[in-house]
């Protein structure tokens, strides 16, 4: 704000001369937005012009050289030019100083612990300001609106049922329980790809920080090669490369009213439009239009699932190429729609953002593999035949590994599973890590087993080109045999 | 000493080099430092907007406002939220942006979710979050103080018991090696890092659904109402009872009852410490619904894809999909290894011959017309079939061919 305040002050110096009538006017067209320090500086100078005589004294300081310029450039004593950059510092350090309480005053308002809200600096501030407020929107006009009391719970303790204490602490702390438990975090992000929300355990598995992640851009956390990937199943528009990222942000709110009007002649049908921003860019630069369901043609519902890889402090850098720096986490994420009261109306809602899980895949650089009792290990060569299989597999499917070694997954899974699989072939490839989704593994005697599979492109500490890739394969349950379904048609 | 000499002659040398470069820096450094500055200056001010056009005394005013009045107005919007909302009454209240409540629905939309906290002794559920209404069907109520064994499908029970277990060590988990894929021999025994709080729990179980609402299983899988009702079947005991399967993660707690006199006498062991599961279960994720729909789907003549079979790429049947004997009769052993030219009706071999041929030239699916395939009882049935090469995307050669198979009606 100062240095373009000090441009307008050198602009108004100029103008004062000529038209000393009507400065005021120049003024307030400049510079709309600080008119309370500005009236202020100028006023002090007009009357100091009539006062002008007692700084004369001052000039005798100045150099020999001054005086020549000082004519040729303004009539002014510079006395006066001295002290109205004093004045105009004065006035900009008291609204400075205005404006930094105000700033801390919302810092207060945030809801986050008083240690980290003393901290911030003032983007942050406005940044989790607007974050916050949007969340509250997002929260209470999607569909379905969250309620932000319990009043189920309450439903539940008038039904006469004896509450233990138990019950009640664990209600009391159920958000902390919850975030604790997952495997992963929980995230929101708006339609134009900014984090609404971020859980805090965000930190243990990327080693990144809430406040610094909330209402920032998602892609500034994804790796690269994935952006158009997330894009796509998100319903997002990216803004091209390099393409006038600074022009959009300022075009949106300048142009509100004109643009909520286009909005309204283009569509009348559709109250949706009232975000304003959603029709010329978005406030995120690497976003040029906000989600959509129609972009996502492809798929259907608002449920997705897809890995990519973000942003991690705590991946050990150099220990695989494909992830060094990242780390790749299986996103399960659900659409909010916003809510309409008509149900009548064909046309589609609009998305408010997406809610999501990221589930953390374990980092590759992990060496030792925890195994439960229903899971089994096999190596797999890069076009997914098996190369070794742990002898144990016959405890969990009626395969001996012989049986397995040098099949391809995909002769091995359902045909309905193979594209699914494929996908997740094609990531493993590109990103080194995936989660599968569940897929079904036909039996040797009929039926198949639902399984899911962890797959790890695995470098060789000595020789880089040396890879492999580890599946840690859960077995689901052992789905049904091929005689139950006999017993079945019969 | 000598060392030292050099090292300040070294020192000498270096300095008048250091003089220019620091030169050209500061001057770099000007540069760059308005560009950061311009920078800032305008991501604050987009910011400043923003928030304007979030706050309706802000954007109910005409004209543009400057940065001081709409901080002014911010602070007093947010104390307005604020004031409505809980206030804050220190002690353990955790500020957070998401109430707990907000926090579950994220969970739940996600991902069908609930929390729920099982004490490890005798698996009683001491406490279960009211979302599992949506997941399981039925209330918190109906699950608090239950057993947990009672509410688990019994084959699952060993394995569940295994994970509540945090005395006798298991011998089942092991460790491996991910290079040599060989046991790793560590020097703790893993039962005590498994005892311990806070250690972590994954693993999947399936749960009792109250079968007043079936559309979560019918979602699951087409195929899964074939082998539940068989189960059915087998078991009178579980008659009334389908099971989902949840994904259950979470960690270990270890918990001192509070101390109180209101609590109802069947807790005895109040005395010790309560270790817990507290976990997080969750369906998982549906992945069949997120697949592209076909264009199939879109036909009204069909009811539902009928059966899948997979091709080698001449057309020999590799894989059958066992709904296919409800339809053409033959068993999958039948089938496979035949080729599906020996199903089709004579006078449709040209135009599928066509469909083959552009099936192995074009990444896409290709939808057959209208054709008859011969069942076992030498008639014919009308199907109509989606096929597409599938290519391996390490080697890109086309592996084999997949058919959804719908019979037309």
């Amino acid at each position: 704000m100062l240095p373009y305040q000090a441009v307008a002050m050198d602009y108004a110096g100029y103008q004062r001369q000529p038209t000393p009538g009507h400065p005021g006017s120049h003024m307030v067209g400049s510079l709309g937005m600080s008119a309370v320090p500005f009236s202020h500086s100028w006023m002090v100078p007009t009357q100091d012009l009539c006062g002008m005589p007692p700084y004369n004294k001052m000039p005798n300081q100045h150099q020999p050289g001054v005086p020549g310029m000082h004519g040729q450039q303004q009539p002014i004593e510079p006395g006066i030019l001295e002290l109205r950059k004093e004045k105009s510092r004065d006035a900009a350090r008291s609204r400075r100083g205005k404006e930094n309480y105000e700033f801390y005053e919302l810092a207060k308002m945030l809801p986050l612990p008083a240690a980290i809200t003393s901290q911030l600096d003032k983007a942050s501030i406005i940044r989790l300001t607007i974050s916050y407020l949007k969340l509250r929107d997002f929260s209470g006009h999607g569909d379905p609106p969250w309620t932000r009391e319990a009043s189920s719970s309450s439903k539940l303790k008038s039904a006469a049922i004896r509450r233990s204490p138990a019950v009640d602490l664990f209600e009391q702390h159920q958000g902390t329980h919850i975030l604790q438990s997952l495997d992963g975090f929980a995230l929101a992000v708006a339609a134009d790809g900014r984090f609404l929300y971020i859980s805090e355990t965000v930190s243990i598995y990327l080693g990144l920080s809430q406040v610094e992640m909330t209402g920032s851009s998602i892609f500034d956390y994804i790796h690269q090669a994935d952006h158009s990937e997330i894009a796509e199943q998100l319903g997002l528009s990216l803004t091209s490369g390099s393409g006038g990222g600074g022009g959009v942000g300022g075009g949106g709110g300048g142009s509100g009213g004109s643009g909520s009007g286009a909005a309204g002649l283009a569509s009348p049908t559709s109250g949706a439009s009232d975000d304003g921003s959603g029709t010329h860019g978005t406030n995120n630069p690497d976003v040029a239009a906000s989600m959509t369901q129609a972009s996502t043609s492809g798929y259907k519902g608002y449920d997705r699932s897809f890995c990519i890889r973000m942003k991690s402090t705590l991946t050990k850098r150099g220990c695989h190429f494909k992830s060094s720096g990242y780390r790749v986490v299986l996103l399960l994420c659900k659409l909010r729609p916003q809510y309409t009261f008509s149900h009548t109306r064909k046309s589609q809602p609009p998305l408010l953002g997406m809610v999501a899980l990221a589930i953390a895949l374990p980092p590759p650089s992990v060496h030792e593999i925890r195994l439960e009792c229903d899971m089994f290990v096999t190596r797999v060569n890069f076009d997914l035949r098996i190369a070794h299989c742990e002898p144990r597999v016959s405890d969990l499917l009626d395969y001996t590994p012989e049986d397995l070694v040098n099949k391809s997954l995909y002769s091995l899974c359902h045909a309905e599973d193979a594209n699914r699989l494929r996908k997740s072939h094609s990531d493993l490839i590109e990103k080194g890590q995936v989660l599968t989704g569940y897929y079904r593994l036909m039996n040797k005697s009929g039926g198949y087993t639902w399984l899911q599979t962890c797959a790890t492109v695995v470098c060789s500490t000595k020789n880089a080109d040396e890879q492999n890739i580890i599946c840690v394969n859960y077995v689901i349950r052992y789905y049904y045999s091929y005689q139950m379904f006999l017993n079945f048609l019969k | 000493m000598q060392e030292f000499c050099e090292n300040l002659e070294d020192l000498e040398d270096e300095i008048p080099g250091d003089e220019k470069s620091t030169r050209t820096m500061d001057e770099n450094r000007k540069q760059n430092h308005s560009e950061i500055e311009k920078r800032r200056r305008d991501k604050m001010n987009t910011y400043i907007n923003e928030l304007s056009s979030m706050i309706p005394m802000c954007y109910a005013m005409q004209r543009k406002l400057d940065k001081l009045t709409v901080l002014r107005m911010a602070v007093q919007h947010l104390r307005g939220i604020r004031g409505s909302l809980h206030p804050y009454n220190g002690g353990d209240y955790r500020p957070s942006f998401l109430s707990d409540q907000e926090l579950k629905m994220i969970i739940l939309q996600a991902s069908e979710g609930f929390l729920f906290v099982v004490g490890c002794d005798r698996g009683r559920i001491l406490f279960v979050s009211n979302s599992v209404s949506n997941v399981l069907n039925c209330t918190q109520a109906d699950l608090l103080g239950q057993s947990w064994f009672d509410v688990l499908h019994p084959k699952d029970i060993v394995k569940v018991k295994e994970q509540l277990s945090s005395l006798e060590q298991c011998p089942r988990e092991r460790l491996i090696d991910a290079k040599t894929m060989l046991p790793v021999k560590t020097d703790v025994p893993q039962s005590l890092c498994r005892l311990c709080p806070g250690a972590r729990r994954s693993f999947f179980c399936r749960m009792k659904l109250r079968a007043a609402n079936n559309n979560q299983i019918k979602d699951e899988s087409d195929t899964s109402s074939s082998s539940r009702s068989s189960t059915k079947r087998k078991s009178k005991l579980n008659m009334d009872h389908k099971y989902q399967v949840i994904q259950c993660t979470g960690y270990l707690k270890s918990w001192t009852p509070i101390k109180d006199e209101d609590q109802d006498g069947d807790s005895d062991e109040q005395t010790t410490n309560l270790s817990c599961l507290v976990a997080i279960g969750r369906i998982p994720p549906n992945v069949l619904n997120s697949c592209p729909p076909t264009s199939l789907d879109n036909n009204p003549h069909i009811r539902h894809v009928l059966f899948i079979s997979r091709h080698s790429a001449e057309g020999k049947f590799l894989f059958i999909d066992q709904r296919a004997t409800l339809v053409i009769g033959f068993l999958p052993q039948e089938i496979l290894g035949t080729s599906f030219y020996d199903y089709f009706h004579k006078e449709d071999i040209s135009a599928l011959v066509e469909c083959h041929k552009m099936v192995m030239q074009v990444p896409e699916n290709i939808t057959t017309q209208v054709y008859r395939f011969r069942c076992k009882d030498n008639g014919y049935i009308q199907l109509q079939s989606e096929w597409r090469a599938f290519k391996n995307p390490w080697t890109n050669d086309i592996d084999f061919i997949i058919a959804k198979n719908s019979v037309f009606l």
